[in-house]
């Protein structure tokens, strides 16, 4: 476990090595590759280690930005707390969306964050007054947070760091005895009671971690673009996610956050050839759907363990024969 | 606008919903199937109606408004019926990936209709017999919203009646209730599941015909009416139609009145009850959890 934590990390030094030194518009999408990754690693903890399947977390993402916008805005509050209150704020809604939704399960529980994570895509949208509405917030820096975040290439350095303590936090969270109780949400939530765990408790603990993490990618891609609008919390960024943690392997951290990586790559590609990324993603919706839902890396493993097994047992046959032959 | 004629309105705008949410509600008590594309085939089913009205004719006359609603209706329904052919029979069960692949449907929807239409607002000629507006019991409303409220009644009368009196309602009770046990006893549980999603695509349709009467169609209004349609079917109960029916009818008085009181947050307020209704029964007001298999 522990070499496959370091290749991975060389893996993604080289990458921000490469990103720091190539052309700015590849540094602009390696720096959306890991905003996204953060995203996907978030949710990946309610959806593939709690079995929670939540369809509202574009509402956690966008009420980061919206926090950490409002706040530089709108008040005379240091650069670095900002970031602190869009995290809180994600916290919050974590938790208030898992209370909300403490007595539902299955297509209820997903139906029921989908209509909270609606409403507060509404709410920014009426509420014009103070969040523009439509417009969205764009009169912030980055340098307002922290001078240092100035330059593009600092940015995605700091992306990068992000990204590293994010999965390396999580991934300590889900090796530990907290993160076993959350895989026994998931199987059997009776059984997690009866050996004296608080299924309840531990919904919200892991909403919380979860918006505060997607919150974060929320802040950064505030931060990276320089505009927050209601776009960030649509249906279609939560459905997104969703997608993203299905085609990486939910349960995994690392899967979820590659699949955040092809994802922006296709979507950075499809868009230069094309104005119908929409089409082009429904279309990956139902194709992900209907190859694997609950998983493509699970359902591409299983074919090839498959194959492997068929042709063992193939070749013992032709032994087996063999010997009767002789 | 008297009090009294704001609440009409808002019953008017519940029975547009109702239309929306009726055949959402019936398929998921069916099959346990959601289908969040059904916002989608309420725009589709506007602009197609647009478009034969363009088509049929020179000026907006009863006839041709009619042959155009009539267009939508079955086109939209038989789209319906081909999605559930296509698509949703290989997801039966897995409601993730149903939920997912009929968003995906929503977002293939709405391009296409960018593309064709080029994201403007449109509006539907209003046909002579519902232009004007009518007065009755001392209020004054456009015709169109009289029409809305009357057919919802309509709807929601001959639905009960078909459940409660027709061999058809009798099968899809006995599917609602157990669909392995109506299957053991012959009830063709697919097929009745496949024309009933065909008619609730229609329905969806034809209240898109409506509310460019009333309004206007648009692709992106395609989430914010399906938004309102799952409330309504989560808070009726899902696969209760009458719940439904009582639903839309609150969803929509309160929708008023949140445009009567905060007019800035109107499209806000409609979710602080239905959220906090459903924050503490999740199964809805009317529903009997309905086990999704």
């Amino acid at each position: 476990m522990r070499g496959r934590i370091s290749l991975w990390l060389v893996g993604l030094s080289f990458l921000l090595l490469l990103g720091v030194f190539l052309p700015s518009f590849y540094r602009f999408v390696l720096t959306r590759v890991l905003i996204l990754g953060v995203f996907a690693m978030g949710y990946d903890l309610v959806k593939g280690y709690g079995g929670l399947v939540s369809l509202g977390h574009a509402a956690l993402f966008g009420i980061g930005g919206y926090g950490l916008a409002l706040s530089i805005t709108d008040s005379g509050v240091a650069g670095w707390v900002t970031v602190l209150i869009g995290i809180a704020a994600g916290l919050l809604l974590g938790a208030t969306m898992a209370l909300l939704t403490m007595r539902s399960t299955g297509i209820y529980f997903l139906l029921l964050t989908l209509v909270i994570g609606e409403a507060i895509f509404t709410l920014a949208n009426a509420s014009v007054s103070v969040t523009g509405g439509e417009t969205g917030i764009s009169r912030f820096n980055r340098d307002a947070v922290w001078t240092g975040l100035a330059s593009d290439r600092a940015f995605l350095v700091a992306c990068a760091i992000c990204a590293i303590v994010v999965y390396l936090v999580l991934r300590v969270m889900v090796g530990s005895p907290w993160g076993l109780g959350l895989r026994g949400l998931r199987d059997s939530p009776a059984r997690l009671e009866a050996l004296g765990w608080s299924p309840g408790a531990m919904r919200i603990q892991v909403f919380a971690i979860s918006g505060a993490v997607s919150a974060m990618a929320g802040i950064m891609t505030a931060l990276h673009v320089g505009f927050i609008g209601p776009g960030s919390l649509s249906l279609v960024n939560s459905a997104n996610v969703a997608v993203i943690a299905v085609l990486g392997g939910p349960g995994t951290l690392v899967g979820p956050a590659v699949a955040a990586g092809l994802f922006v790559v296709a979507n950075e590609v499809i868009s230069s050839y094309t104005t119908h990324w929409l089409l082009v993603e429904g279309a990956a919706y139902i194709v992900v759907m209907l190859v694997a839902p609950n998983g493509v890396v699970w359902a591409v493993r299983r074919r090839l363990r498959d194959r492997t097994e068929r042709r063992a047992a193939q070749r013992t046959k032709v032994t087996a024969l063999q010997g009767v032959g002789r | 606008m008297s009090f009294i004629e704001q609440l009409l309105v808002g019953l008017s705008f519940g029975a547009l919903l109702y239309l929306i949410a009726a055949g959402l509600t019936l398929n998921f008590g069916l099959m346990g199937a959601v289908n969040l594309a059904h916002g989608s085939l309420f725009v589709l089913g506007g602009y197609i109606a647009v478009d034969a009205a363009t088509l049929l004719s020179g000026g907006p006359t009863n006839t041709t408004v009619l042959g155009a609603t009539v267009v939508a209706v079955v086109v939209v329904g038989l789209v319906g019926v081909a999605l559930d052919a296509l698509l949703l029979k290989r997801l039966r069960g897995e409601f993730l990936a149903q939920v997912v692949a009929t968003i995906g449907v929503a977002l293939i929807i709405r391009d296409l209709l960018i593309t064709r239409y080029g994201g403007v607002p449109l509006t539907m000629p209003h046909p002579p017999f519902l232009s004007g507006s009518l007065t009755l019991f001392g209020a004054s409303l456009p015709k169109v919203r009289w029409f809305l409220i009357a057919l919802g009644v309509v709807v929601a009368i001959a639905t009960e009646v078909v459940l409660a009196r027709t061999t058809i309602g009798l099968q899809i009770r006995a599917a609602v209730d157990d669909r392995d046990m109506a299957r053991a006893f012959g009830v063709p549980v697919d097929r009745l599941f496949r024309w009933s999603f065909g008619v609730g695509a229609s329905l969806a349709a034809f209240a898109g015909v409506l509310a460019g009467f009333v309004s206007h169609v648009e692709p992106n209004n395609d989430f914010a009416i399906l938004i309102l349609a799952l409330a309504i079917v989560i808070l009726g109960g899902m696969g209760s139609i009458r719940g439904a029916a009582v639903a839309a009818v609150l969803v929509g008085v309160i929708n008023q009145l949140g445009i009567r009181w905060l007019p800035e947050l109107a499209d806000f307020v409609l979710f602080i009850p239905v959220i906090a209704i459903l924050a503490l029964r999740p199964s809805g007001l009317f529903g009997t959890r309905v086990t999704v298999r």
